[in-house]
C-alpha cells in the first residue's frame, strides 16, 4: 500500500497514512533475520516476519502499536520534521515527548518511536512506530537472536534502546486518539486537512482496496524477499564434538548455503574426520538456511557412522538457534 | 551525507546501463535510497558489494565502461591497481534535490583496454562527469566554454570548480539557492533562504510604539507563563444563586453603622476559606518530592494596580470573620496600588481569586 502512495500519489502532496496489524516483526531493508529475531519464538508465538523497503533497524508491531506514515515531496524531507509532528501531537493529549538525536520519538529517555525512511527522486516518506500498548515482553524475546553474537554479518544492525509504553504515561491514549490528535498535528503543519473529504479509512473488509495490493502483499510475503534479500553473512560457532573442540562456519548467501567449514580446534582431524566434513560441507551447499531444509539435507549423512551422526546432530542444534524459521 | 551502507545492487557485471537506471541501492542513518547512474555504459567491476558498511561518500564502487568489449578487462580488477596506475579520481557526490541521492560516484579507469579513440571534439557531444555536470547546472555554466582535464579531455568537477574561481560566472549565487534543499548538510538551509526576497527594511515612522517593559512587567510574564506551561489546568464551572447571600450582606451592612463595609467578594473568600477547610486536598501545593497540605487557608485576592496585576494575600482566612477579612482585602490592595506591600505579604497563599464581577464578567 505504501509503495503505491509513494508512486502514485500528486508529487507536491502530503500524505498521512496511519495504520497498525497482527504481531509482526519488521526489519530494515539490507537487515539479517537471523541476526535480528527470535525466529523460533516467533513461530511458536504466531509472530510474522515483513522485511520493509525503507532503511533502518528491527521494530515488533502488534496491535497496541501504531504506525504513521508521511509521504512528502523529496525537497520538504528532513529526518525530524514528522518525528517533531508527532511529538507536538503527543503533548497535546499530556504526554511530554521530544526527538532525540537518533530522531527517535522519546519520553523520558526511553523510545516510544522507531524511523525510517525512503527517498527517491521526487517523494520521500517518514515512517515510524508508536507504542501505545504493546507486549513489551514479547517485543524484547522477539528481537533477541540467539545466534545474535554468533553471526557475522553485512548490512544494517540494528540499535538497541530501552523502549516504553504511551500507556506508562496516560489512561486514555489508545490507537483513535493517537490518529486524531496526529491528523490534527499534520493539518497544522503541513496545511488545512478537511477531514470531511481527504480522509479515508480502510479495514480488511474492503475487498477492492485488499485486491489493489494483493500483488504486491505476494511479493513480500515469498521466502526469497524475507529470508533472500539478506546480504552475505557468515554463522561461526563451536563446541565439543565427541570430546573434541570443534569450530564451524557457515556463509550463506542470498538465504542459501555457499559454503560450510569445519575443523578441529586443536588441527586433529584424521582422514575419517576430513572425508565426513566433506560430506557435511557437500551436502549443505546451496541447501536455504532453515532448520528444516538443513535436517534433509544432514540426514543421510548421519546414518554414516556414529561419529558423523553426532556431528550433525551438534550442527543441527547449533544452526537452529538461529534458523527456526520458515521454509523457503 | 558523509558516508552510508551499500544494499542490493540492481544492476549485475555485463548489464547495459542507461541513463536514469537504479545502480544500487544505498541506506544512510535509517534512510534508504536508490543511486541512479545518469549515463550510458556496462557495468565492468562491482567495488562495493551488498552489505558493505560506513563506505565514505569518496569511496569508488564500481567502474563503468564505454564499451562492452572493455568489460572483462576489469574482471580482476582492484582498488589497488586504481590508486598505483594514476586513473582519475573518485569525486564525491551531495544529497540535492536535482540528483538522486548518491553514494560515490564510479570511478572511470584510465590505463587499461584503451581501444576506444579518443573522441574528435566536434562538438556534438561534451564529456563531462556527472558530478561535474550537475554542478555546471547548478551554477549556470556552459559546459561548451569550459575546457576539460580529465581523461580524454574529460570535464570534471575541479574544471568548473576553477571556472567558476576565474569569475567567469556571476549567475552562481542566484541559481544555487534555487535548487539545494539538502536534507543533511548543515550548510544548506541557508540556502533556499536567499531564494525568497529578502523583506522590506521596516518603516518605524509610523504604525506602532515600543513600549519598555518595567520589572513587575517582565516577572507578571514569566510567571504567568510558567504557570500556564508548567501546571496542568482544568476547568470547573457552576452557577450559583446569590440571593441569600445578598439579603445576609445587605442586613449585615445596614447593621454595621459605618465600621464595615462586606463586599460580595469578602463572602466568596470566607466561603473558600470553609471549603478548603473541609477539602484540604484542595488547599495543598505540589512540592516535586512531596504534597505539602496546608493547615490555614491563606488566600490571595487579584488586584489592579497601574503597575500591572498583583495578589496580595489574606491570612488565615478559615479563623477569620467576614469583616476581619473585609479589612484586610481593603488594607492590602490599598497598599498595593501605593506599591507598599512587603513580599510575605504577596507571596504564597495556596488558593487566588479574581474577580471581574464588577465587569459583568462572571
Amino acid at each position: 500500500m505504501l509503495c503505491r502512495i509513494l508512486r502514485k500519489s500528486d508529487p507536491e502532496s502530503f500524505v498521512l497514512y496511519l495504520w497498525r496489524n497482527r504481531p509482526t516483526i519488521v526489519i530494515g531493508r539490507n537487515q539479517n533475520p537471523w541476526k535480528e529475531c527470535n525466529l523460533k519464538m516467533m513461530a511458536s508465538r504466531n509472530v510474522l516476519l515483513a522485511r520493509r523497503t525503507s532503511g533502518g533497524g528491527s521494530v515488533y508491531h502488534d496491535m497496541g502499536n501504531s504506525n504513521y506514515t508521511v509521504v512528502m515531496p523529496r525537497e520538504a524531507f528532513t529526518r525530524d520534521k514528522c518525528a517533531e509532528m508527532v511529538s507536538r501531537a503527543l503533548h497535546h493529549a499530556d504526554i511530554p515527548a521530544y526527538v532525540n538525536e537518533r530522531h527517535d520519538v522519546t519520553v523520558e529517555g526511553r523510545k516510544i518511536s522507531g524511523s525510517a525512511f525512503k527517498l527517491t527522486n521526487k517523494r520521500a516518506f517518514h515512517h515510524g512506530t508508536m507504542l501505545i500498548d504493546t507486549d513489551l515482553g514479547r517485543l524484547h524475546g522477539c528481537l533477541h537472536s540467539e545466534a545474535k553474537d554468533d553471526i557475522e554479518a553485512l548490512g544494517v544492525e540494528s540499535v538497541r534502546s530501552v523502549v516504553t509504553n504511551l500507556r506508562e504515561y496516560s489512561l486514555s491514549i489508545d490507537h483513535l486518539t493517537f490518529c486524531q490528535a496526529v491528523m490534527r498535528e499534520f493539518g497544522r503543519t503541513f496545511g488545512k486537512l478537511d477531514v470531511g473529504r481527504n480522509v479515508t479509512v480502510w479495514d480488511e473488509s474492503d475487498t477492492d482496496v485488499v485486491g489493489m495490493v494483493e500483488e504486491e502483499r505476494k511479493r513480500i510475503s515469498t521466502w526469497k524477499w524475507l529470508y533472500g534479500q539478506t546480504p552475505r553473512f557468515v554463522h561461526r560457532f563451536g563446541g565439543v564434538v565427541g570430546g573434541k573442540p570443534v569450530v564451524a562456519k557457515v556463509s550463506v548467501y542470498h538465504g542459501h548455503v555457499t559454503e560450510v567449514s569445519l575443523e578441529y580446534d586443536a588441527g586433529q582431524e584424521d582422514a575419517d574426520d576430513c572425508g565426513i566434513f566433506q560430506m557435511i560441507s557437500d551436502s549443505l551447499v546451496d541447501a536455504p538456511y532453515v532448520a528444516a531444509d538443513i535436517r534433509g539435507c544432514l540426514g543421510p549423512i548421519s546414518r554414516e557412522s556414529p561419529a558423523a551422526a553426532e556431528l550433525c546432530r551438534w550442527i543441527l542444534e547449533k544452526i537452529m538457534e538461529a534458523a527456526s524459521g520458515d521454509s523457503a | 551525507m558523509t558516508q552510508g551502507n551499500v544494499g542490493q545492487w540492481q544492476k549485475s557485471i555485463g548489464d547495459k546501463i542507461e541513463p536514469g537506471d537504479v545502480l544500487v541501492e544505498i541506506e544512510t542513518d535509517k534512510a534508504q535510497m536508490d543511486f541512479e547512474f545518469q549515463e550510458d555504459g556496462y557495468l565492468a567491476k562491482i567495488l562495493a558489494p551488498t552489505g558493505t558498511k560506513d563506505l565514505s561518500v569518496e569511496s569508488p564502487v564500481a567502474i563503468i565502461v564505454e564499451n562492452e568489449s572493455d568489460v572483462a578487462a576489469f574482471a580482476d580488477y582492484s582498488l589497488d591497481q586504481a590508486q598505483s596506475g594514476g586513473a582519475a579520481a573518485a569525486e564525491p557526490t551531495k544529497e540535492t534535490a536535482a540528483a538522486p541521492a548518491a553514494a560515490a560516484k564510479a570511478q572511470e579507469a584510465a590505463a587499461p583496454a584503451a581501444s576506444t579513440s579518443a573522441p574528435a571534439a566536434d562538438g556534438s557531444r561534451i564529456f563531462a562527469s556527472p558530478l561535474a555536470k550537475t554542478l555546471a547546472k547548478e551554477k549556470n555554466i556552459d559546459l561548451a566554454q569550459v575546457s576539460g582535464t580529465g581523461p580524454r579531455g574529460r570535464i570534471i568537477k575541479a574544471d568548473i570548480e576553477s571556472f567558476v574561481a576565474s569569475g567567469a560566472s556571476k549567475a552562481a549565487a542566484a541559481a544555487t539557492a534555487a535548487s539545494t534543499p539538502a536534507p543533511v548538510a548543515a550548510a544548506a538551509p541557508a540556502a533556499p533562504k536567499a531564494a525568497k526576497a529578502a523583506p522590506a527594511a521596516v518603516d518605524t515612522s509610523a504604525g506602532f510604539t515600543d513600549i519598555p517593559l518595567t520589572n513587575m512587567r517582565k516577572v507578571i510574564a514569566t510567571r504567568l507563563t510558567e504557570a500556564k506551561s508548567t501546571i496542568p489546568h482544568y476547568y470547573l464551572t457552576q452557577n450559583i444563586t446569590m440571593d441569600n447571600v445578598n439579603k445576609l450582606r445587605k442586613s449585615l451592612n445596614t447593621a454595621a453603622n459605618g465600621a464595615y463595609k462586606l463586599s460580595v467578594n469578602d463572602f466568596v473568600i470566607k466561603a473558600a476559606a470553609s471549603a478548603l477547610r473541609d477539602v484540604p486536598d484542595v488547599n495543598s501545593s505540589w512540592q516535586g518530592e512531596f504534597i505539602r497540605q496546608h493547615h490555614h487557608a491563606d488566600i490571595a485576592v487579584a488586584a489592579a494596580t497601574p503597575a500591572g496585576l498583583i495578589t496580595p494575600i489574606v491570612k488565615t482566612c478559615d479563623a477569620k470573620g467576614l469583616r476581619a477579612i473585609s479589612s484586610d482585602v481593603r488594607d492590602l490592595v490599598t497598599r498595593a496600588r501605593a506599591n507598599k506591600l512587603k513580599p510575605e505579604e504577596f507571596q504564597g497563599g495556596s488558593f487566588t481569586i479574581s474577580n471581574l464581577g464588577m465587569y459583568g464578567i462572571t
